[in-house]
């Protein structure tokens, strides 16, 4: 929190050292291009276990009956529950000394979308928005939710708020249906010119700039890469005929198109009980339909700009309980991170060998997030200002992992 | 020189039985005094009064939640009695109604979240105000509120900010923002991190818990304030200590009795339907965000107390003065001329307005499960902290579902689908451009224009 104790200075020196914050606040949004554009996050919701995917323990008592099998990186070993994931390692890297300390969905939810613990009177925006709001503007959504609930904008403001799809087809008929209103909008602009009553407040230029940007909208590639019918059957086959598959190849689609930011869901994560069936069925679909988004975003070229990322509320206690599952378990959280500028192929940091704890040094959330933002051109103490114009930072103090560049 | 002090303190005396007894158009009266006097001052041209066609589409939407209908246009015509109109107005359910949407809005944040029960903490609202329950009352039953979720809808306040209560009554019920405070001394004031310590501290003995079907009951744990050592005790900023074990309750005392939280009162009513705060935003009060007028804000703080705070007789005043009934122009104005309200604001519909107007322009009833639908779809991603502001928040999304939401119209002449949808006839140019237009798409176009979304 320095950067607040900053501001009781800047009150102090008054309108000068405002000057110079502006100055900096400028100078930080005219970082050249990095390597960055675009992002998509496959959210594991419930909280995945690290021990059946990507820090599997074979052989011990904790490790339960999951093997581990080796992957495109000679010497890193992964669980065998993913082995198509496996043959892109070289293209991903582990982090297995996150720590988070928010044991509830809820907050973990929270904590790991915004990089801050939740504070109700004090909401953050999303990485998604953040992400939104330092990518050049476009007609098409900046930022896509593929099903699950994902956090709002706060004060990166109402445009950088997600464009929420938890059904495909339903965002296809909604803009099919501003398109039949075409002659009924080009009326309302008509009858708007001629009004008696007009006002030209600040409020009345964003609401008809928002009419013009959904008439542009329905016009752009988005809505085309909205019907994953226009793949062939082989291309569905391989992301997979399910949810998460039919979710992942319309991620691919969208980021083609020109969104920025694609965050997917996979829920069933919370496996208290009978984790190491759960675990195995929800991998089939996840294994299939990721190892295909690497291959098609590699192929493309498209990984080189844009950043995969898979996490989820917290990682699951290494003992395993009295109705065979796993329990939520923050204190290793794992996370994999690849592409858009993100080094692939290495594992940071590591667990014990019966996973109970981190061994060696442990990154913060703060940390994953200054990470994520680096290559979008955001430094970890960039200064937003939130809805009151008080300035507060894009990190909680985080420090980017080296390692991962 | 004796002599002299006591004149003043009876001169002040009478002051204040005066005030005691303002009547609501007295109060108006002495609110546009003191206007005039501003703009006498400093030179300001106030803009004239706003027709009666606007007047009533104004006062209806702050009063009623809707547009008015083509019978209350036809009334007001026959007889334009603002303030008869204002009386009817505020003695209607739908008052309460409105009012308990915006301050739902306004106490818990404008998106639904879950683990409270917002339904039963509107409708627990709309009881106090058909009641006319005194603001006060309805203040401390929010600050101090015991009880289950679903049953006493007022600790539903507790329950959404159970982390840190003592932040939000600070800024919702006295104007200050300890928001800042929580981790440093509040850069422009005079608020200390001891204070919000201090602040926070009435509330240690607050607890929740689940209860069945996702219910949650609000209580006291008394053991835990009852245990603690003398010095250890919270105290009021007036240096006072709790005199019993229920802390928060003696703290709702104190705030509601206390200068600031009636003057948050007013202003936040005033922001509320004039469309901009005397201090602005309405819940930032400090030193360096003075009111745009003293007078105003003070005067109306005395006239809130001495009415008991009394919301209807407050609602009454201040929609019957100048200041509340002025045009809005569209030519560009003075800072100043904004700022002390010498012209008409316009504000965005909130969604409950908009679709309740929408049902008046079409002649249509709306159900409460598509009412609810509605209001899902335009404010579920409206995650602005800046609560009952009057910005304009919707998202691309929001407004795509909200333009292609089903709206039927029933038939009628071009005329009526005018009156119906702005409360006046068509001009010749508008006349034109309709001609031979489908009756659906030209009432379309109306309901979405921004005269239709933007209250006059």
């Amino acid at each position: 929190m320095h950067v607040c104790r900053r501001q009781i200075l800047g009150a102090g020196f008054g309108g000068l050292f405002a000057l110079a914050w502006r100055r900096k606040l400028d100078a930080f949004f005219s970082i050249g291009k990095s390597h960055s554009k675009r992002c998509i996050v496959l959210w594991m919701s419930g909280g995945p276990s690290q021990l059946e995917t990507f820090d599997p323990k074979p052989g011990t008592r904790n490790g339960g009956e999951c093997r581990a099998i080796p992957t495109a990186v000679p010497g890193t070993h992964i669980a065998e529950t993913l082995p198509e994931v496996a043959r892109h390692l070289d293209k991903l890297s582990i982090i297995r000394n996150l720590t988070s300390k928010e044991g509830d969905h809820d907050r973990g939810h929270y904590y790991l979308h915004t990089g801050f613990t939740p504070v109700p009177s004090f909401p953050r925006p999303t990485l998604g928005s953040v992400v939104s709001k330092h990518v050049e503007d476009s007609d098409i959504p900046r930022f896509v939710t593929l099903g699950g609930s994902s956090i709002g904008p706060a004060f990166m403001g109402p445009d950088h708020a997600p464009f929420a799809i938890s059904d495909p087809e339903q965002a296809r008929f909604l803009l099919e249906e501003v398109r039949r209103r075409r002659n009924r909008l080009a009326l309302l602009n008509q009858l708007g010119d001629v009004s008696p009553v007009k006002s030209e407040t600040a409020m009345v230029a964003r609401r008809n700039a928002m009419f013009q940007r959904i008439e542009r909208l329905v016009g752009t590639r988005f809505v085309d890469a909205l019907d994953i019918e226009r793949e062939s059957d082989s291309v569905r086959q391989k992301y997979g005929e399910d949810d998460f598959g039919r979710r992942c190849l319309l991620a691919r689609r969208l980021i083609e198109s020109g969104v920025h930011f694609v965050e997917v869901e996979l829920g069933g994560w919370d496996t208290h009980a009978d984790n190491f069936r759960s675990v195995k069925e929800l991998c089939g679909p996840l294994d299939r339909a990721w190892s295909a988004l690497m291959e098609d975003l590699s192929s493309s070229g498209l990984l080189e700009e844009t950043m995969v990322v898979w996490m989820g509320e917290f990682g699951r206690t290494p003992n395993i309980n009295g109705q065979n599952g796993r329990d939520h378990f923050p204190d290793v959280t794992p996370v994999v991170v690849g592409g858009g500028g993100i080094q692939g192929g290495r594992v940071i940091g590591q667990t014990s060998a019966d996973g109970s704890s981190i061994e060696g040094p442990s990154y913060r959330v703060a940390d994953l997030f200054a990470t994520l933002l680096h290559p979008f051109g955001v430094s970890p103490d960039a200064e937003f200002r939130t809805d009151f114009d008080s300035p507060t930072s894009a990190t909680d103090d985080g420090k980017v992992i080296k390692d991962l560049l | 020189m004796i002599s002299r002090i006591s004149i003043l303190g009876l001169s002040l005396m009478a002051a204040w039985v005066g005030c005691a007894l303002l009547h609501a158009s007295e109060i108006a009266e002495r609110i546009d005094a003191i206007l005039s006097r501003e703009y006498e001052q400093r030179g300001i041209e106030p803009s004239p009064l706003c027709s009666d066609e606007v007047f009533l589409r104004r006062a209806t939407i702050d009063l009623a939640g809707r547009i008015p209908t083509l019978n209350e246009i036809e009334q007001f015509r026959r007889d334009p009695n603002r303030a008869e109109k204002i009386q009817e107005l505020v003695k209607s359910n739908q008052f309460a109604s409105t009012f308990a949407d915006s301050w739902t809005s306004v106490f818990l944040g404008p998106t639904r979240e879950y683990g409270i029960d917002r339904e039963a903490f509107r409708v627990w609202i709309y009881q106090c105000l058909r009641e006319n329950m005194p603001y006060n009352e309805i203040a401390k039953l929010m600050i101090a509120g015991r009880g289950q979720a679903s049953l006493d809808g007022n600790v539903n306040f507790l329950v959404r900010y159970q982390d840190e209560p003592a932040v939000r009554v600070s800024r919702l019920f006295l104007g200050v923002r300890l928001d800042c405070a929580r981790c440093h001394d509040h850069p422009f004031d005079r608020w200390t991190q001891e204070h919000f310590e201090q602040i926070s501290k009435f509330y240690r003995g607050l607890r929740v818990r689940d209860l069945l079907g996702e219910d949650r009951e609000v209580f006291d744990d008394l053991a835990e304030t009852r245990r603690v050592h003398p010095s250890e005790l919270p105290v009021f900023f007036t240096g006072a200590k709790p005199r019993t074990a229920i802390w928060r309750d003696e703290f709702a005392y104190f705030t509601t009795r206390s200068r600031p939280f009636a003057r948050v009162f007013v202003n936040r009513l005033w922001h509320q339907l004039v469309g901009r705060g005397i201090v602005d935003p309405p819940d930032d009060f400090h030193s360096e965000n003075q009111p745009s007028s003293r007078e105003l804000l003070e005067f109306l703080t005395d006239a809130a107390i001495d009415a008991k705070f009394d919301i209807r007789k407050m609602v009454v005043a201040i929609c019957g003065s100048k200041a509340y009934q002025r045009s809005s122009v569209s030519h560009p104005v003075s800072l100043d001329a904004v700022r002390l309200f010498a012209v008409g604001t316009r504000k965005p519909l909130t969604p409950e307005q908009s679709i309740d107007s929408y049902a008046v322009a079409l002649g249509v009833p709306v159900d409460r499960q598509y009412r609810q639908a509605f209001l899902r779809q335009v404010t579920e991603s409206d995650s602005s902290d800046a609560s009952g502001s009057w910005q304009y928040n919707e998202t691309v999304q929001a407004l795509m579902n909200r333009i292609t939401t089903p709206l039927i119209v029933t038939k009628g002449s071009l005329d009526e689908v005018f009156l119906r949808a702005l409360t006046r006839l068509p001009t010749e140019q508008e006349r034109t451009i309709c001609k031979g237009k489908p009756l659906e798409d030209i009432a379309f176009a109306l309901v979405h224009s921004n005269e239709f979304f933007f209250r006059p």
